[in-house]
């Protein structure tokens, strides 16, 4: 333990009491300069300079799956398990190389049979960052303005909507997920045509707001974008209702719902560069 | 050289909590090398070193995420200045201090800056829910500082060598 004496314990709350005076500049800045701001664009920077660090943290941490592997085959003799090592290392290689080749054309497949479904005009994308803090929901793709994504284009992967650009560099954009805080999207159910707003949360659950209290819910409803406000086309699948809770006291019921794309593992997305507004929603009737 | 290691600390808990937290996290739930960086230098190198380190581990996860820039580096900040508090003025030791210190910062940390996004109106506080994912964060942060205090205060300390976790802690 160290003991320290009364003036530097009097000067370290001085310190103190001067970076939090920094911390409240910087938050008021944030919250007082425009889109194209000094403190966005050094975000926009810094984003830029560690995207390709996301990237190699994914090929690095490989390994250690490997290790996991490795520790669970610590029982076979060390002679055995060369041997086999070296007799099957060919085999094993190409393999993986196959059955990820097959997986990855099986997920372009079935993303680009749902675009070309709905007649949307889109550019595929590979996630190559996810978020960095228990609190973001926003993920990094492999493409930006020069493949023509801008800021506000919606982002689907083949189970359905999984959010929308928020920021756009040259070869990158950051999507931000449905399931993030400060999302929202304008949505009904599928069967009673209620409308109401699907919210994102500081959990990471999804909340489907301001539906009618005479409306009859139930898990298992489908829940897809309406196309209010023309930011997202309608019909498109975002999940369904996992839970309904109505107190006598509540205007609205807590209605949550689990979103239909897998969006902690998401690989490959689209983006809708074209989107049109006014889909025909089929309502389920097909 | 003295003042470098503290930075380079923050800068290499920057490259690993980009490059490796979100691929490790578990069902969503990571580790906060950032503030764990912050927390060690202020329980190894008093409550200044531990909230400036904070401050600054914390404009960086600003900036690397989408929130308001500034949240993050007041309650980082106050997590190293608590961290570094806590550390000089407790007559305790031994090998869980370092860990038990680590543990309640880190949710300090996670959950004022989740309160201080509702208080800025980035979106409500439903308590259960988010506090749980706080308290498991910080666990799990605790149990990445097993490993990573003793390199991390043996790193800080390079002048003095240490070998045992008892004497580092």
């Amino acid at each position: 333990m160290r003991v320290s004496s009364r003036d530097s314990r009097g000067s370290d709350g001085l310190f103190l009491a001067a970076l939090v005076i920094c911390s409240l500049l910087l938050l008021t800045a944030y919250y007082r300069e425009g889109v194209d701001g000094p403190i966005r664009a050094v975000r926009s920077g810094v984003q830029t300079v560690l995207a390709p660090v996301g990237q190699a943290g994914y090929v690095l941490t490989s390994p250690m799956r490997g290790v996991i592997a490795w520790a669970r085959d610590l029982g076979v003799s060390r002679a055995d398990l060369e041997a086999l090592r070296q007799q099957n290392e060919e085999m094993r290689r190409r393999l993986a190389g196959l059955e990820e080749a097959r997986l990855e054309n099986e997920r372009l497949r079935e993303l680009a049979g749902f675009v070309a479904e709905r007649e949307l005009d889109a550019v595929g994308a590979e996630v190559i960052g996810r978020p960095a803090s228990l609190w973001e929901g926003v993920i990094t793709i492999d493409r930006g303005t020069e493949e023509g994504v801008s800021v506000g284009m919606p982002v689907l992967a083949a189970e359905g909507l999984i959010g929308q650009v928020v920021s756009a560099g040259p070869y990158s954009s950051s999507v931000r997920l449905i399931t993030d805080r400060r999302s929202g999207v304008a949505a009904l159910l599928q069967a009673t045509r209620a409308e109401g707003i699907v919210r994102g949360s500081l959990e990471g659950d999804l909340w489907l707001d301001y539906v009618s209290r005479e409306t009859t819910v139930s898990p298992g409803d489908a829940v897809v974008t309406s196309g209010m406000g023309g930011v997202y086309p309608s019909g498109l699948l975002i999940g369904e209702v996992a839970d309904v809770q109505l107190d006598s006291a509540d205007l609205f019921p807590r209605i949550r719902v689990r979103p239909s794309a897998q969006l902690a593992g998401l690989e490959e997305v689209a983006v809708l560069t074209g989107a049109r507004t006014g889909l025909v929603d089929t309502g389920g009737a097909e | 050289m003295k003042r470098m290691i503290p930075a380079l600390t923050v800068f290499v808990g920057l490259v690993l909590q980009v490059g490796i937290v979100p691929h490790v996290a578990v069902a969503g739930i990571q580790p906060n090398i950032l503030v764990l960086g912050a927390v060690t230098i202020g329980m190894v190198k008093g409550p200044r070193a531990g909230m400036v380190s904070g401050f600054a581990a914390g404009l960086l996860s600003d900036l690397l995420g989408t929130g308001p820039v500034g949240a993050a580096a007041l309650v980082f900040c106050a997590a190293g200045f608590l961290a570094g508090s806590i550390k000089e003025n407790t007559f305790a030791d031994g090998w869980s201090v370092p860990l038990v210190v680590a543990f309640f910062t880190t949710l300090t940390a996670e959950a004022g800056y989740m309160i201080l996004l509702a208080i800025v109106g980035e979106g409500g506080v439903t308590f259960g829910g988010v506090f749980m994912k706080a308290a498991l964060a910080s666990l799990y942060t605790c149990a990445v500082a097993v490993i990573a205090y003793p390199l991390v205060a043996r790193f800080l300390r390079w002048e003095r060598p240490m070998t045992t976790f008892r004497r580092l802690a």
